[in-house]
This record gives C-alpha cells, structure tokens and sequence, in this order.
C-alpha cells in the first residue's frame, strides 16, 4: 500500500462499492466513501466485495444516513491528510478552518434527529467501525445529559430504573456533592 | 461487536423503544468520553444498574491524564479517546485562562475588557496587529476559580489598568486552599514576583529577575535565568499582608569569566534583614499606585527572561550561507510529587528551518540545599513520577507504574505536546489545540471521581 502512486489513489477512489441493507436494498457509493468504515476497508482489503456487501445489521434507513455522512468527511479526510504533516500552526488554520467549520455545519444538522434513530447510529457506527461518526454521535447523548439529575436523563431516554430505593440513596451519598 | 449484534434483531422494537438501558458498555464508554465532569458522570451511573457497573469500570480505566486548557477557557481532554470542548461552562464570559493555579482543579482568570487575550491565532492574524501594545491600557481583574467545587477567590490587591503588554506568566497557589498563600510571576521587572493572601494587601519582588516560582513546604524557591536559586520566607504583617520577611539565595550558579555577581548580596544572612525592612515601605508605596507604576517600569526597566534561550546550532555542517537550526532550551522550576524536593526541567527543542522542530535533550535536575547545587536526575526522569510542564502551570503525579517516568510539555515552539503520557504511549491532542499558540496553554488537574 505504501508504494501506491497518487494515479493509483484516483483509480481506486473511482471504483463503486455496493452495500447492501438488511432489508435488502442496494446502495452504490465510491470506494473512498465507503472506506470510511474501517469494516467495509477490510473487506476491500481481503477482496470479498464483489456482488455487493452485505450489512445484515443496518437498515436501509440507518445506512442512507451514514451513507450521507460519509461522503460528506470522505473529502474531509483527504483535505486532512495534506495538512497534517504542515509545520505551521498559522498555515494550517487559514487553509482548513473554513472548511471545518463547514463541516461542524453539516454534523449539527445531520444530528437532528430523534433518539431513536440516535440509538441505530451509534451501533451502526460501532458495527461499521466509523470513528468520526461514532465520536459524533456519542458526543451528541453525552451533550444531552450534562447536567440533567438521573430522573431528567431515564425520562429522556425511557430507561426504567432497576436500582433498588436502598442502592440508588447509597450511590447518590458516595458522589453527594453531585446532587445538590 | 456479538453484543450489537444481539441488540438489533429486532429491528421493530428498536425503532420506537431503543434500549438505551442495554446500550453495550463499550458505546455507553464513548458517551463517558464525551462527559469530562466529574459531577455528570457522578450522575450518570444514578440511573439504572448496567449503566451504574459502566460508569465504575470505565472511571476505574482511565489513566487520569489532565485536561489542556486553552486561553478561551475551551479545552482538551488527552489520551486516545481525548476530545475537544468549548469554554468552560462556568468561566465568566470576559475570562482569560492564565493557567492551571494548583491542585484540585485551580484555575487563574484574568477578567479584561481587553478582548484579543481571548482571540484565537487567526483572528488576530486576521486584525491588524499581533503584538500587544505598550501604550494601550485595559482593566483588568484577576482571580482564582475552581469549575468542579464552584469556588473563587478575587486578587483584588493586583486588579487595575494596565498596558496591553503586561503579562501574567504564572499564577501559583501554595495550597489548592482560597485563601491560602498565592505567588505570581509578571514579566515585568518592577514586579517580577507577588504575594498575596486574597482579599488582603499584596507584596511585590522589584528587580530580581525571577522568572518560575515553586513551594516547597512553607517557603517559596524561585530562579533566574541563570538557575539561581532564590528562596523567600514569607510572613504577614500586623494587617495580614504578605511580606517577603527573609530572601536569600540558596544556590548560586558559576558566572562567565569577568561576570558581576549583581546577587551577591543575597547570599548573607544579615545584611538582607534589614535591607528588606527598608523595601518593605517601598513595596506598599508601589501597590497604592499600581497603574502609573506598572506603565512606568515596564517602559524603564523592560522585560525579566522567561529563561528560555534560543542559539544558533553550531554543530550542523551547514554552509554559512544556509539557514541554521537553532536550539531553543526552557526551564521549568516544579516540585517532586512527594512535595518535598525542587526540581528543574531544562527542555532543549531542536529547530530546523524546514522540517519544524523535535526535542534534543530533556534534562533533569534537582536542588541540593546543603550542597548549594543543582544535581542531575539520572536518565532524565525521576522513576514513578510523571512531569507536567507548561510555562504557566507546571507538577508532577505519580506515574501508573514505579519504575518508569514521563515527561509532557505544552511549549510555545513546539507544536507535538509531548514525549509520552504516563502509560509511555505518545499521545494526540484534538486539531483545535492549533487555534492557540501552545504556549498559553495549560494543564489542568480535574479531581479524580473515587467510586
């Protein structure tokens, strides 16, 4: 991989990838959108993708959205690679920042959505083993229960409380200065 | 990955109850990632049993790393999951980060109507100037803030208008106590070093050239730029204000040939006591005029050394007319985590012209009193503790195994932070890091969530 020309690199970035839903629907993306996720990366490396594949754990719905997360931070990911090794902090601020500002634009609007549709993005991102995505959607649970008491955060996410009234005011004294 | 499985073959009822309560622990992990707050995670494991056992392991697993706090108040958690967030929440909105200012999660804030403290790299490469003025002045309060407990101390006694090019450097509280002791280092001649109890008058070292400061125990150590070493013993006066009681010089470094010892009277016992009483008034009369003073001795007396030195390199085999690299040495005084030793890092950074800059050499030495000299720490690092230095916040902690060391830098020059972290992996910081010069960062020590 190393010795792969930059010719080589347009030549791959052109090849199609099908992936395919667990309801069975195709979807066609580049080869560097999918390569986003490292799972589909390794399949492509092991040269198992002809005929399409398969995500028996995505739905249609779940995957269109990482799909379109995807091709978003594909060309993210390659501004990316040009800059890292760019000594000056200066230089790297007035290249990249508009364009990651644009970006922070698209991963607030591509986070609207309901937590259901939340709770399928992070396995979906877990299970396609796409760090961006995973970060992302993780970072928008964790925003959503800073400072909220335990009764706000099972309310919000309709998690029924199994802790006994005896270990929940055991827990709630070892940390009290958290609940005043 | 068995486990994500298992949770959604039931695609139906994921989609209108998702289970949160059986989110895998692993995922439940990043969100804690997200969660810096000791007071947040606290929370968090209230909620049900799974996401209690959760919260426990992974507090429990984490190397506790400190944050990089940057000027704006926003700031990075380290480590391969680190990630960035915006200003601290509870930072007033015209607040300047100055440094991390002790243990137990101490920040120094300076409040200044001044905003191009807080602008990031290129907002200020964006606006006409990037060296502050010497003729602008701009109000400024200072004061001590703790975002975990809610707590803050003013410095009422250093508040006032100063010139845009007055620089706090360090802001060190002896104690993670409000109202105990706190010293600061300015940049500036006339007040090189402050001490002040909050809320009481301060007193200020005039014309030392003391650049870094550290306690040990009571007593407060300072050195120059030539690694002198200058210990204060500090004591109150009837009214409660500070006082610099004793200063003598406890290690002295071999001058260059021809050289005057301007110090020399630093080194007898006698003598300095009463030359001190004298200094005293001069002191007092100093802080009533803080404003004009600062603006004067700043513009008469210029800059004290921040002890970083940058030379040519020599060595190179370099045609003359080629640019050479430089090498760039700062020091940091800190003391050892046992809390009793003084130790001071000499950080040499190699500066090429093209291919950026790597550390050369990191040394290590601590101060023997009896002896009068700094003695090398062997290999450069002290086994079982873990170096943190920045120029305005610098410790060292214990490091997760006994026998090995590590050192962590945020340096102006440099723009890696590190060599290693604690568990000797290099580690990354967040891209926003950049929005700063790393210089002006610091660390900062969130208090650990014992479960």
């Amino acid at each position: 991989m190393a010795s792969a020309g930059s010719g080589d690199e347009k030549a791959a970035a052109a090849a199609m990838i099908t992936l395919i839903s667990s309801d069975n629907e195709k979807f066609e993306v580049t080869e560097a959108t999918a390569t986003l996720s490292q799972t589909i990366r390794h399949m492509i490396e092991d040269g198992c993708t002809d005929g399409g594949v398969p995500l028996p754990n995505v739905t249609s719905k779940i995957l269109a959205r990482v799909i379109e997360y995807c091709k978003k931070h594909a060309t993210a990911a390659a501004g990316e690679e040009g800059s890292s090794s760019s000594f000056s902090d200066a230089a790297f601020l007035e290249v990249d920042r508009a364009f990651l500002e644009e970006l922070e634009e698209f991963d607030d609007a591509f986070l609207e959505v309901d937590r259901a549709t939340l709770f399928d993005l992070i396995l979906a991102a877990n299970y396609l083993d796409i760090k961006g995505l995973l970060n992302l959607t993780c970072q928008k649970v964790a925003d959503s229960v800073k400072g909220k008491t335990p009764e706000q955060i099972r309310e919000m996410y309709n998690i029924v409380n199994d802790l006994t009234p005896e270990e929940e005011a055991e827990i709630r004294r070892e940390t009290q200065w958290a609940f005043e | 990955m068995t486990t994500t499985l298992a949770v959604v073959t039931s695609p139906a009822l994921a989609s209108s109850f998702p289970p949160w309560r059986d989110l895998p622990p692993d995922l439940l992990g990043h969100v804690i990632t997200h969660l810096p707050f000791p007071g947040d995670r606290a929370r968090l494991r209230a909620v049900c049993r799974a996401w209690h056992a959760v919260v426990r392991e992974h507090t429990c697993h984490q190397l506790l790393l400190p944050w990089v706090v940057l000027p704006d108040g926003s700031f990075c958690t380290a480590g391969d999951d680190g990630a960035f967030f915006p200003p601290i929440p509870s930072l007033p909105d015209d607040a300047t980060c100055l440094g991390g200012a002790g243990a137990g999660g101490w920040l120094a804030l300076d409040r200044t109507d001044a905003p191009r403290r807080r602008m990031s790299l290129l907002d200020k490469i964006r606006g006409d100037t990037l060296e502050p003025s010497g003729n602008v002045r701009h109000r400024h309060a200072y004061l001590l803030h703790n975002p975990f407990i809610s707590g803050a101390a003013e410095l009422d006694a250093i508040a006032g208008d100063v010139v845009e090019a007055f620089e706090i450097r360090k802001v060190l509280m002896r104690s993670g106590i409000p109202d105990d002791i706190v010293a600061i280092t300015t940049h500036c001649r006339a007040c090189s070093v402050i001490v002040l109890r909050p809320g009481k008058g301060a007193s200020v070292l005039r014309y030392l050239p003391v650049f870094d400061v550290a306690f040990v125990g009571d007593r407060l150590y300072g050195i120059t730029h030539d690694e002198d070493l200058i210990a204060f013993d500090l004591a109150e006066d009837g009214n409660g204000k500070l006082v610099f009681a004793k200063i003598k010089r406890v290690i002295k470094q071999p001058l260059a040939d021809g050289e005057e010892d301007l110090w020399s009277y630093l080194d007898d016992d006698d003598e300095e006591q009463g030359e001190d009483e004298d200094e005293d008034d001069e002191e007092q009369e100093f802080i009533d005029e803080w404003p004009n003073q600062i603006e004067d001795s700043f513009n008469t007396y210029g800059k004290v050394s921040d002890g970083t030195v940058n030379v040519e390199d020599t060595e190179g085999e370099k045609a003359d007319d080629e640019p050479k690299d430089h090498i760039i040495t700062t020091r940091y005084l800190l003391r050892s985590s046992n809390g009793e030793e003084l130790l001071i890092a000499r950080h040499h950074v190699q500066s090429t012209p093209f291919s950026g800059a790597y550390t050369r050499e990191f040394e290590l030495f601590r101060a023997d009193l009896d002896s009068g000299k700094w003695v090398p720490v062997a290999h450069g690092g002290l086994a079982g503790e873990a170096l943190f230095l920045s120029r305005s916040f610098s410790t060292s902690t214990s490091a997760y195994e006994a026998s090995t060391s590590a050192v962590c830098i945020l340096q102006r020059a440099w723009t890696t932070c590190s060599t290693r972290d604690p568990g000797g992996r290099a580690f990354s910081l967040p891209w926003q890091r950049k929005l700063f010069s790393s210089g002006f960062m610091t660390w900062l020590f969130p208090p650990e969530l014992v479960l």
